[in-house]
């Protein structure tokens, strides 16, 4: 079974399973004729394929839960309503969208239970997130004692930002957490953290490049390799944390493109301002 | 300064902060939220005091706010700029939940069978498809979903549905599913380039199921069997009015098919001697058998339906006169079959040969040559089928040059690994610069290398030449394959229908109407070359908006 | 019955009383299997209960395969009153199968104990409104189509079904396990088939339903134990 971003958990019976292949006109028999190339599936080929669909569905709509709601608040026949309005402005805010593509094979995000992206740990720190505020970590619910944040160079430095706010918390939620930033040996990094070392007592920063991370058998702690002009050293975490590249999200692009805005306008990071179209405003904070 | 109105669009902390503050001028306030409720918690950074904390916006004050209207659950559909004010159209997606009634008591939380990925708590937890939406705002709604597969089908199949029956082994009611919405399963199951299966769930978990191949086994099984399709095709009851379609295309056909089933009498007017559009003169045998195209053009000729051959609109009968010869209504849908120009110097040599021109002339069964060494300017299907189609023609080297990537090339993975199977040469990152020629025919083809540049805030990344990378190539014929634009030198021959920038029909996206009442357009001549069911969608939606036209004509 | 000595018969007025519940019991009592006959199809004497019969058996034999219970040591036959012969041919084919099978629990590696302790899970699922809804709305689904009128295919349900199941075990498994004392998400993910982060996600899933509760921490580990 495996987990993804942005999608459901169901449980399969039958994973991995080999897609069925359509028979095919061997490559020989292709040339001076046109005769067709994809022949198509075999019946029992074609049933087989069929049961890996996973019917994918949400609600099922088998309507128990109205059967217990006593104040009869469900109405499953609601219909989507259309609404119409005109306004004098439009203010657009940029929300906490993540590139995905960004933590490479090389952190393990994804294969590594332990690896979480900075939208993650906010979530996990939230009083309001899955673990009711508690400090722990995704692989086994324990309370860490070594956290470290890796800072990319495609995050840049507003991302850094985000993750020193969440040390910062995090430090408030555990009194005697090690933590250790990585970031690029770039001064605009260094500055940042700089900036902020006396309000999070206990922080290393390391610069230089992450080279790989490799989970530790049973106890899933990570084992961070990092250089920094061709030293190489090693070091293990209980977790990790990402700093990921923000991004517009998708219906902000949308009506970037109908209103004609150029979304290179649209600053991440900037403060509320007029674009380039009258009446319309961007605000790129959180 | 007057009572003005805003829009706040974003939920989040900013947003309500941005709304509250607007509201507090004396605006009028619309808060919209794409997701079920606004206002999780998210960090922030008191930079003064140097600390930081959970900042919870003030829900209350917002909700209590008689001048914030909330608006969660919400896509914005379209916005408008007219004068000075932006109007805008949202949809408000059901929650399901009638939220006067609900008093947060939990009682379906705990009951409901379905354990779902938590989107909000980036899949940390699990919730359930009935839920709250989080502590703050305890907005409940019901997660109900079409599929993926579902929704990037631009006809919207249920797909679900007709995969399950043949996993039952329901056969036949699997193809009479597809037909409620589709009148060419076959052609789509030998052609479609699938969106759906790019965005298959099960491909995350191990491969995409192939959907495409699923449809056209169902559909070959009924062909193969010789079993009569459940409903022969009944000539429906006259209704009288006549409705002109404009090209034989897959969106021309699927619009006459569904106003011949609603019971009007359709003509089409096709330019060239056989029906299909793209399907007949661009894409080649091997990949849809003639037989099958023309299977399932007859079952829409069978409803009634006449085809006028040879007859170009423009050319043979205006479109205006259509009008004086009773028609009711007309279909624009001619795609897009004018070849663009590669635009460099030395393109008229003899030995260029676009494409889609290619490919028309093979399909019609003209004489085409093609010579010893072939290259093909292009990273889509035509380009693609220009080059396989080469190769069985006779000719030794085949090379296809593409200006970015494999990655950015729109052609499906498929399509180009087969022509890689069979031989053809795909050269990346390469641009033309001047076809070389002597007496009047192409000798050679001077090239330049490029490499992509850094991304723009899309995330698309531009090619740009590599200095000093010009080399040539020998070769004898070129064939461009760059795209495509409709021919509306017939339009623009007076009647005054609109043309968008770029050489498109120009439709309201809403009803596909025209500027011209009784005037409807669709296909590859409204959005510029896609993909068949894209024309279909196309076709089904022009159909249902020239009824609705043609029976307010008739209460008039 | 004296041609098949290893067989008991328990007679119930319609197939369609059997509850998926009952054939775990059985199997808690140690029975190999259970072979249940009932009337034809479409001669129900009680018009669907045959049909229910074969939804609930269905899902119980899902049930089994998810708990690793060789499914063939549950067999549901159909045979009229008049066929004693057939009886006879079903009951030895099935003490015949069970044989080969061997004694209830060969086919899990691992002890008694964690048998009983699977079969409990499973019972108590089945005895859990959801499932008893679930399964109780199979033939409307499939016939005339959920609350939102759409129908179902047969493989769509027994996606469903699996999947519901899976998830249901896991968490009975959990509840069981946590009614007995305070436990983290490790000591939890030792005592059942499930890795630790699914542990944890069950476990603040049922956190957000308010079913249990933090209890404090051991060193580096929270406890959690039963709501009440
Ligand atoms: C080489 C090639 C390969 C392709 N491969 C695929 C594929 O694998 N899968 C896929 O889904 N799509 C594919 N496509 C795209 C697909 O064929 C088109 O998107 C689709 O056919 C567009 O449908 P249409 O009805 O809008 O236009 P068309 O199919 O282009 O039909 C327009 C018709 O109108 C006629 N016409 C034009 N002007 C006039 C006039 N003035 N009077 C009368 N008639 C006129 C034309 O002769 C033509 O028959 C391919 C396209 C090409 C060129
Ligand atoms: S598994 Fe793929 S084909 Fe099946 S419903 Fe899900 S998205 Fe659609």
């Amino acid at each position: 079974m495996v987990e993804e971003r942005k999608r459901y958990i169901l449980e399969f019976t039958d994973i991995p399973k080999e897609r069925q292949s359509v028979n095919e006109l061997p490559v020989e028999q292709r040339i001076n004729n046109f005769n067709q190339v994809d022949l198509g599936f075999a019946e029992d080929a074609a049933v087989e394929e069929a049961r890996r669909c996973l019917s994918c569905r949400r609600c099922l709509g088998c309507g128990l839960c109205l059967a217990e709601c006593d104040k009869d608040a469900i109405d499953f026949g609601q219909a989507d309503e259309m609404l119409d309005l005109s306004v004098d402005f439009v203010i657009l805010t940029h929300g906490v969208e993540r590139v995905y593509t960004l933590p490479s094979e090389k952190f393990g995000y994804g294969r590594y239970v332990n690896v979480a992206t900075d939208i993650e740990f906010e979530r996990i720190l939230s009083d309001d997130g899955p673990y009711g505020g508690m400090l722990i970590r995704p692989f086994d619910g324990e309370i860490p004692a070594k956290i470290g944040f890796i800072c990319t160079e495609e995050g840049g430095v507003d991302a850094l930002n985000f993750a020193i706010h969440e040390a910062m918390m995090a430090k408030k939620k555990v009194d005697s957490l090690e933590i250790a930033f990585f970031c690029p040996d770039e001064d605009a990094y260094v500055k940042e953290l700089e900036r902020n070392y006396d309000n999070i007592p206990g922080i290393t920063v390391k610069r230089g490049v992450v080279k790989a991370i490799r989970e530790v058998q049973g106890s899933k702690n990570l084992c961070l390799e990092w250089s920094n002009k061709g030293d190489v050293t090693e070091e293990e975490f209980n977790m990790i944390v990402l700093s990921m590249r923000p991004q517009l999200p998708g219906y902000i692009v949308e009506l970037a493109k109908e209103l004609d805005i150029d979304i290179n306008e649209l600053e991440i990071g900037a403060l509320l301002k007029e674009t380039s179209k009258k009446g319309v405003f961007f605000a790129g904070t959180m | 300064m007057g009572k003005k109105s805003v829009l706040v669009v974003g939920g989040g902390l900013s947003g309500i902060n941005l709304a509250l503050e607007q509201a507090e001028a004396g605006n009028e306030v619309y808060l919209v939220e794409d997701s079920p409720g606004i206002g999780g918690e998210r960090l922030l950074y008191d930079k003064d005091s140097g600390t930081v904390d959970f900042v919870s916006p003030d829900l209350k004050k917002v909700k209590s706010k008689k001048n914030i209207s909330i608006i969660t659950n919400a896509d914005i559909e379209k916005v408008e700029d007219g004068d000075g004010k932006f109007n805008i159209r949202i949809k408000k997606r059901a929650s399901r939940i009638i939220e006067e009634k609900c008093d947060d008591c939990k009682a379906c939380i705990e009951v409901c069978p379905i354990n779902l990925w938590d989107d909000e708590d980036q899949g940390l937890s699990f919730r359930t498809a009935i839920d709250f939406f989080n502590q703050v705002d305890s907005s409940y709604n019901i997660v109900k979903e079409t599929p993926v597969c579902q929704r990037s089908c631009p006809v919207n199949l249920d797909i679900r549905g007709y995969i399950g029956l043949i996993a039952d082994g329901r056969f036949e009611e699997s193809l009479a599913l597809i037909k409620e919405v589709l009148p060419f399963p076959s052609i789509c199951g030998y052609v479609c380039p699938h969106p759906c299966e790019d965005v298959c769930n099960r491909g995350k978990v191990d491969y995409p199921l192939s959907i495409r191949d699923l449809k056209r086994f169902v559909a070959d099984k009924e062909i193969h069997d010789h079993t009569k399709p459940k409903q022969e095709a009944v000539k429906p009851e006259g209704k009288g009015e006549l409705v002109a379609v404009i090209g034989s295309g897959p969106a021309g056909l699927t619009c006459a098919h569904d106003l011949a089933v609603l019971g009007y009498g359709v003509t089409v007017f096709e330019a060239l001697p056989r029906p299909g559009g793209m399907l007949a003169v661009g894409i080649p045998d091997y990949r849809l058998p003639r037989d099958i195209l023309e299977k399932e053009i007859g079952a829409v000729t069978a409803l009634g339906v006449e085809i006028k051959y040879n007859t170009s609109i423009g050319k043979d009968i205006a479109i205006e006169d259509l009008f004086s010869q009773g028609y009711k209504a007309i279909f624009i849908a001619v795609g897009a079959h004018k070849s663009l120009g590669m635009r460099i110097p030395g393109e008229d040599a003899e030995g260029v040969l676009s494409g889609v021109t290619f490919l028309r002339d093979l399909n019609l069964g003209s004489p085409v040559e093609v010579g010893k060494k072939v290259a093909v300017i292009g990273g889509g299907n035509v380009a693609i089928d220009s080059a396989r189609c080469a190769l069985r023609l006779g000719a030794k080297e085949v090379a296809i040059l593409y200006r970015r990537s494999r990655q950015e090339m729109p052609a499906s993975d498929e399509e180009v690994e087969a022509a890689l199977e069979e031989g053809v040469n795909v050269e990346f990152l390469v641009a033309p610069l001047e076809v070389l020629s002597s007496d009047g025919k192409v000798t050679g083809f001077k090239c330049v290398r490029m490499e992509l540049g850094k991304p723009d805030a899309s995330g698309r990344r531009s090619p740009i030449p590599v200095e000093g990378s010009e080399f040539v190539m020998e070769l004898d014929t070129i064939m461009p394959a760059i795209g495509q634009a409709p021919d509306t030198s017939f339009i623009e021959r007076g009647f005054g229908i609109e043309l968008t920038k770029r050489g498109t029909i120009k439709v309201n996206p809403d009803s596909l109407g025209t500027n011209m009442p009784g005037v409807f357009a669709g296909g590859d001549c409204q959005t510029g070359p896609w993909i068949a069911i894209g024309a279909i969608a196309a076709g089904k939606k022009a159909a249902k908006s020239i009824d609705i036209y043609l029976r307010s004509l008739a209460m008039q | 019955m004296q041609y098949v000595p290893d067989i008991r018969t328990i007679r119930v007025m319609c197939t369609g009383r059997i509850d998926p519940s009952m054939i775990l019991e059985a199997f808690l009592h140690g029975v190999d299997g259970v072979l249940i006959l009932g009337c034809r199809e479409g001669e129900c004497h009680y018009v669907t209960g045959n049909i229910e019969a074969a939804n609930k058996i269905d899902m119980t034999s899902r049930l089994m395969k998810i708990i690793g219970i060789d499914s063939d040591r549950l067999y549901f036959g159909h045979l009229s009153s008049a066929e004693g012969a057939r009886f006879v041919e079903l009951a030895e084919g099935f003490t015949k199968r069970i044989r080969e099978i061997g004694p209830l629990g060969r086919e899990i590696k691992e002890d008694k104990e964690v048998l009983k302790f699977r079969l409990e899970a499973a019972k108590a699922a089945v005895e859990s409104e959801k499932l008893r809804w679930v399964i109780g709305k199979k033939t409307e689904f499939m016939d005339q189509g959920n609350k939102y009128g759409e129908r179902f295919t047969r493989h769509e349900i027994g996606r469903l079904l699996d999947g519901i199941l899976m998830d249901e075990i896991s968490v009975k498994e959990i509840q069981l396990l946590l009614q007995e004392r305070p436990l983290s998400v490790r000591d939890v993910s030792e005592r059942i088939d499930l890795p630790p982060h699914r542990v944890l996600r069950y476990i603040a899933g049922l956190r957000r339903k308010g079913v249990v509760r933090l209890e404090g921490t051991d060193g580096v580990s929270p406890l959690y134990s039963l709501q009440g």
